[in-house]
């Protein structure tokens, strides 16, 4: 296949991190790219995730290939974003039983041959801990403890890695079509070649056609549907969609990530993540709508009761969101959703008659960049490139050198946790956020208290990383999800997006009552009696400032002028 | 006493069930507690919802005039002295929050600045470096509006000391009680409004005009303008310019008030009221505790005393602040069966719905469509209420419970012997 041969080498579906982590590999490997997200960038299970690229150690016992390869490429991340990072070491308390002696002889050779694996990823060695040490360490743990261990892993912003990759595609040349949903693969009636992708832009009801002779469907749980409009049958990129959810808390109640089994025997965990602490999570068979995942309230009582059982004082902290996310999992019948495969694979639909389109199924965040290089090798034989891969060693932007937060915090007058988090965000990128403040002093202000985010980051999520509404830039920059719910800053964001797009005011205000109401919805299912109160309360507020929150309840379709 | 009411609650409910019952020559005491729904109120007074209503004139192509107000609320308001309250058929009045939001209200806090009464001004904005007052964003914003005939912002210094771009909205505001202050920022605005002679304009300013009354009207005679507040509920000083006008009319009325919450209400030989400290046997009780906002409804989900194995106790998420004897309570099925560890889904409760039960009666407690819940026990405003309601709605449950308790005491003149407060141990 010739380059050039059609207006774009390659249409990606789907902007999770494998979609935006093939576009900036075909790009940077000289292909014509065009990437098409029907919602935004990291919608679906890349921002839903435990903001983990760990190595798996659960998957060692059947699949130590996949441990394998998610601490390598867990490295390679750490290379090419290291401001994106930030360590998540982790406790294993081993309550008394009869089996508790042998269960941590076995878990202390288990993480033995982990370790094995953590100089891939820059991890340090396990420890074996006594009870003692464990009550140090942690004092809020509780119960009869005979002794645990630690081992290390990464924590990671799932949005910020999508978005840095979608930039980096961008900037080297892709089209990156933010909600805007693919309608139709058209193939050639004889061949079943692909000829060319319909879409259909979301929010304002434009279409268009663009001509391709390649297709990546890299949508995630969605990969079924997106064969369909192939023209295919659907379970020709069947996948296991497995419904994860996390609880976050408004502060970091522990230093450590604490692991606890649930009343069902699974393993899950409290752990330490930003500014917040978050309980993740559960993994069940979803049949459900995949644009409207939401956690329900029986699956936060699941996980409270398992981590109340080593950790009791969660049930006097403050849940503050929650958030769901649908594993797109190798499809196997059988097994039970916690022992199934998280390996992936690239399906080539030459062999069901349609030639050029290839689905990406199953995968994880930690290892979504080599994922992404196998993709890529394929197209790059398809191309006849040649181009080896090189995003293991090219910076994702902002990752190419430190910035000292301090420093940035004294230039700018702001304080210095601002600087901070804006640091982590952007990395070195923090500094084109500089520049639009040392010429505009005003934007230093800030929007959102809790997180928290300034003015002239909320301008540059909409001028420079595709954020088009309220939603976005909460995903870009966290905005809104502190404890406030976003009752202080949405109303100000919904101005300055509005502002920043050259839409009517009116248009920043229903962005904002639609980003307030699905907060409040995924709060929900989780509220203590004093939030109740404050929920009471934020509701009567926003109804007398904005007005229109129950109204805009039930429709949250979004429109805006064409 | 004899006659004496005890009113738990100083909302606009607990506040208009005093009122009737006072005017009508009753002793009168109030808990007014910790602050409810209408200490954190903006200043507007709405009779439907504001959005419901623009919503419905929208569709079905009528003016915004201002409908009747329930009987007896104007007396009130007036007494209150506190707000503008436009007659019966007048234009509604349109206030604009600090996000520049322009919408309508029945009845306002005089310190607010209504677009309405503007008539083709200039509207002012004066730059002020302080969160939540972004001057340039809000012209950008009021240009944009059919209702604001023109927007500029200027200069003008507001902020009098270094700190006050830090301080709280209520603090500054308290800063504009000071007679001085008044005078200082008048100058300011009378010179801005002077160097446009000829043209006729007015001032928007933060929430920050008094704490203790409305001062816009001082400021404005004396600036040669009108000068107003935009509206803003999550830190506006209305509400407490709301406290302190109740305390006064209250104090005026000669009704008792008394210091923090009233914890029960017990009915021995007689009906007793304890609160701050003190037993008052009284011969009605009016509960205006408020809901979740005020406080008057608790909610206590039973998994959050459950420790590390789930639900210890078996009780109802939703529970009385104020103990109510010999309520008639419902067979509950919904809320009484608490689950194997957690009791009824909470998702549903914080966002009430149209249609949806009372508070009272969630947490078990029938209301009798008069407000009583039980022999000279009524209650009235938001925790009787399923749906939120407005500020009007609240207030005209109150009046209408004062009646009730009014009627019963008229009743049932038996004797009660009376009784002086007597302190609790």
């Amino acid at each position: 296949m010739p380059r050039g041969a059609a207006e774009f080498d390659v249409v990606v579906i789907g902007g999770g991190v494998n979609g935006v982590g093939v576009a900036r590999d075909a790009a940077i490997r000289g292909l014509k790219v065009a990437l098409f997200e029907r919602n935004d960038l990291a919608f679906g299970a890349s921002g839903n995730s435990s903001g983990m690229i760990h190595g798996g150690p659960r998957y060692l016992s059947y699949d130590p290939a996949v441990t394998e390869t998610s601490c390598r490429d867990s490295g390679h991340i750490q290379h090419i974003a290291p401001h994106l990072l930030f360590r998540i070491p982790f406790l294993v308390p081993v309550l008394r039983s009869a089996q508790a002696k042998v269960m941590l002889t076995l878990m202390d050779a288990f993480f033995q041959a982990y370790d094995e694996y953590q100089p891939l990823k820059h991890g340090k060695p396990h420890a074996r801990l006594t009870p003692e040490e464990l009550a140090e360490l942690e004092p809020g743990l509780h119960g009869d403890i005979v002794g645990g261990l630690s081992f290390d892993e990464w924590g990671i912003d799932g949005a910020r890695l999508a978005t840095a990759n979608a930039i980096d595609a961008r900037e080297r040349g892709a089209t990156i079509m933010l909600g805007t949903t693919v309608e139709h693969i058209e193939r050639r009636e004889d061949t079943g070649e692909v000829v060319a992708v319909r879409w259909r832009d979301l929010r304002n009801g434009k279409t268009g056609r663009v001509e391709t002779n390649t297709v990546v469907n890299a949508t995630g749980a969605w990969a079924p549907i997106t064969a369909a409009l192939a023209g295919m049958p659907a379970q020709r990129a069947r996948v296991r969609p497995g419904k994860g959810i996390h609880i976050a808390f408004d502060r970091r109640l522990t230093n450590y990530a604490i692991t606890a089994t649930t009343i069902d025997n699974r393993q899950i965990f409290l752990e330490p993540w930003q500014n917040m602490s978050v309980i993740g999570t559960t993994d069940d068979d979803f049949y459900g709508d995949l644009d409207d995942v939401t956690a329900t309230s029986e699956e936060v009582r699941y996980l409270v009761q398992g981590v109340a059982r080593i950790f009791p004082s969660i049930h006097g902290a403050r849940a503050i969101h929650t958030w769901a996310g649908v594993r797109p999992t190798l499809y196997k019948y059988g097994p039970h959703e916690d022992n199934l495969s998280r390996d992936h694979k690239v399906i080539d639909h030459a062999a069901h008659g349609a030639p050029g389109v290839y689905s990406m199924v199953g995968g994880k965040l930690a290892s979504y960049r080599l994922f992404a290089e196998e993709m890529t090798d394929i197209l790059s034989a398809r191309f006849r490139l040649g181009a080896a891969c090189s995003t293991h060693k090219s910076f994702l932007p902002g990752g190419d050198r430190a910035v000292d937060p301090f420093e940035l915090a004294t230039r700018l007058e702001i304080d210095a946790v601002a600087a901070r988090r804006l640091v982590y965000r952007h990395g070195s990128r923090a500094l084109r956020i500089e520049e639009r403040i040392k010429s505009r002093p005003r934007e230093a202000a800030v929007v959102c208290a809790c997180e928290p985010v300034l003015e002239a980051e909320v301008r540059h999520a909409v001028a420079s990383e595709m954020a088009r509404s309220v939603d976005d830039v909460s995903r870009r920059t966290r905005l809104g999800l502190g404890a406030c719910g976003g009752m202080r800053c949405a109303a100000r964001c919904g101005q300055i997006v509005a502002e920043e797009r050259d839409l009517p005011p009116r248009f920043g205000r229903e962005m904002a009552i639609r980003f307030l109401v699905r907060r409040a919805k995924t709060r929900s299912v989780a509220l203590g009696p004093e939030q109740a109160r404050q929920e009471a309360m934020g509701i009567a507020v926003a109804r007398a400032e904005l007005g229109g929150l129950d109204a805009n309840l039930d429709s949250q379709a979004e429109s805006e002028p064409r | 006493m004899s006659d004496r009411v005890f009113v738990v609650g100083g909302g606009f409910a607990g506040l208009a069930a005093a009122f009737v019952l006072r005017e009508a020559g009753r002793e009168v005491v109030i808990a007014c507690g910790r602050g409810g729904a209408a200490s954190f109120s903006p200043g507007a007074i709405d009779h439907v919802f504001w959005d419901e209503l623009e919503a419905a004139s929208e569709l079905v192509s009528t003016k915004l005039v201002a409908g009747p107000l329930p009987p007896g609320a104007r007396a009130l308001l007036d007494a209150l002295d506190l707000f503008h309250v436009p007659a019966d058929g007048e234009p509604l009045p349109r206030l604009v929050t600090t996000l520049g939001v322009v919408r309508t209200t029945r009845a306002y806090d005089r310190s607010l600045c209504d677009l309405g009464a503007l008539r083709g001004r200039r509207l002012i904005l004066p730059r002020a470096d302080r969160p939540g007052w972004d001057a340039d964003s809000l012209a950008r914003v009021l240009r944009a509006s059919p209702h604001v005939a023109s927007v500029e912002v200027v200069d003008c210094p507001v902020l009098r000391y270094d700190e006050e771009t830090r301080v709280s909205d209520a603090e500054l505001a308290e800063r504009h009680d000071d007679p001085a202050r008044i005078d200082w920022l008048s100058q300011r605005l009378a010179r801005e409004v002077q160097h446009r002679e000829g043209v006729p304009c007015a001032v928007l300013l933060g929430p920050w005009l008094g704490r203790e009354k409305a001062r816009a009207e001082e400021v404005s005679a004396r600036a040669g303008a009108p000068v107003g507040e935009a509206l803003s509920a999550v830190s506006g000083s209305a509400g407490a310019r709301f406290e302190a006008a109740r305390d006064r009319l209250l104090d005026r009325l000669g009704v008792t008030r008394v210091a923090g919450e009233a914890s029960e209400v017990t009915r021995g030989r007689e009906l007793e009221v304890v609160a701050g400290g003190d037993a008052f046997p009284v011969r009605a009780v009016v509960l205006a505790t408020g809901g979740l906002v005020g406080g008057g409804l608790v909610y206590d989900p039973p998994e959050h005393a459950g420790g590390a194995e789930g639900a210890a106790r078996v009780s109802p998420p939703f529970r009385l602040g104020v103990k109510v004897p010999g309520a008639r309570v419902t067979a509950s099925t919904d809320h009484g069966v608490v689950g194997s560890t957690d009791g009824p889904v909470l998702d549903q409760r914080t966002w009430p719905t149209a249609g949806s039960q009372g508070l009272l009666e969630r947490a078990g407690v029938l209301v009798d469509p008069s407000g009583e819940i039980s022999s000279g026990i009524f209650a009235a405003g938001d925790v009787t209420f399923g749906a939120r309601r407005t500020a009007l709605a609240a207030l005209a449950s109150g009046l209408a419970a004062g009646r009730a308790a009014l009627a019963r005491l008229d009743s049932k003149r038996v004797g009660v012997p009376a009784h002086p407060a007597r302190k609790v141990s």
